[in-house]
């Protein structure tokens, strides 16, 4: 059988959608995009903000370094979410395959960046604790702001697994394209 | 970066619009929903805007943009909606051809479709790109493949399309 009439069936199909509109909703996409990333440095920037007010409203000897404490670990936590996006982003011309090794890396990353948060909470609930602590804070604040700190990190652990086994899936589904691509080719 | 200029828009535009019955046919030889394809389509128009600039003329732009479409529908993963409409989609289609005697062009068109969207995932790349038209050589620079693979695998698919065919029209 040749594979001729096949090809004139194919290609005689012409294109049902409008590319206007197909342009127009990608636009929208990196518009929405390009607002999340925005909001990612409003988040910053006001958590800063935020934090310098907290060090010149409470005249506590704790206060300073807790300031200081939140700042740079906002501040980390948000290079690290840009790196981390700027690393698994792009993929124009790759070929099959290692397009599917890279969404395989981008899930490992979005796996990566769970367990770096689960480490991220423990150091900030560490580093605060031991602030308050060393600054010999009352007990009822203690109290209040380890409440406020485990729920702050069952939340984290929460939507972290949920997300986990999300990207878990992805990876297995991608893992499984490629072993499809790898079978010899007899 | 992550936020491009649509000015120059023109050029890229008028290329979309003439291979963008080439990016539908892929796109149809993924996903069998419409919604889903739309929702597809939109994706690979995003990433060809926004590798275009990117874009060094190594290649043809069909062959650009069909790398691309197909980069884009490997990472669609909506699996399992896929997978029970295309059942679905198979039966109506097997009764549909039972009722009808003779088929026309679009339901031809569908079987077709249907049959490459069962293929694995190599030999759907590689059958797509070959009715599109594209040559040994650019179907394997697309897929990672040798031109030998590239021939003995499209004599694989023959076969199994051949079976198929002649058993619709018997």
């Amino acid at each position: 059988m040749s594979l001729e009439p096949l090809k004139s069936l194919w290609q005689g199909q012409q294109a049902s959608m409008s590319i206007v509109e197909l342009i127009n909703q990608a636009k929208k996409r990196q518009r929405r995009m390009f607002l999340l990333m925005l909001f990612d440095f409003i988040l910053w920037f006001g958590f800063v903000i935020w934090a310098c007010v907290f060090i010149r409203a409470n005249e506590r000897p704790d206060s300073f370094a807790l300031g200081v404490v939140m700042i740079i670990s906002i501040s980390l936590g948000t290079a690290y979410m840009l790196w981390l996006r700027t690393t698994t982003w792009g993929a124009g011309e790759l070929d099959s395959k290692n397009l599917l090794k890279l969404s395989i890396h981008r899930c490992e990353g979005a796996m990566q960046l769970i367990y770096v948060t689960y480490i991220f909470a423990v150091v900030v609930f560490t580093i605060v604790i031991g602030l308050e602590i060393y600054y010999s804070i009352e007990a009822e604040k203690l109290n209040r702001m380890i409440v406020w700190l485990v729920a702050y990190s069952a939340l984290i652990v929460v939507v972290g697994q949920w997300y986990r086994k999300r990207q878990l899936a992805k990876k297995q589904y991608y893992q499984q394209l490629l072993e499809q691509l790898n079978e010899p080719q007899d | 970066m992550f936020f491009k200029s649509w000015r120059s828009q023109s050029t890229l535009e008028q290329q979309l619009q003439t291979h963008l019955p080439m990016l539908e046919r892929i796109v149809a030889s993924y996903e069998a929903i419409p919604a889903i394809q739309q929702e597809l389509m939109q994706e690979v128009v995003l990433a060809i805007w926004s590798s275009f600039d990117k874009f060094k003329g190594d290649s043809a732009m069909k062959t650009y943009f069909a790398r691309i479409a197909h980069n884009r529908c490997i990472s669609h993963v909506d699996k399992a909606v896929k997978s029970l409409a295309e059942q679905e989609l198979s039966e109506h289609l097997c009764q549909s051809s039972y009722i009808d005697e003779q088929l026309n062009e679009q339901q031809k068109y569908q079987q077709l479709l249907a049959q490459i969207r069962q293929l694995p995932i190599m030999q759907k790349q590689v059958i797509s790109l070959f009715l599109e038209g594209f040559s040994y050589q650019q179907i394997a620079d697309i897929c990672g493949l040798s031109t030998s693979n590239v021939g003995v695998m499209l004599n694989r698919i023959k076969h199994q399309l051949a079976q198929f065919f002649t058993e619709e029209s018997s």
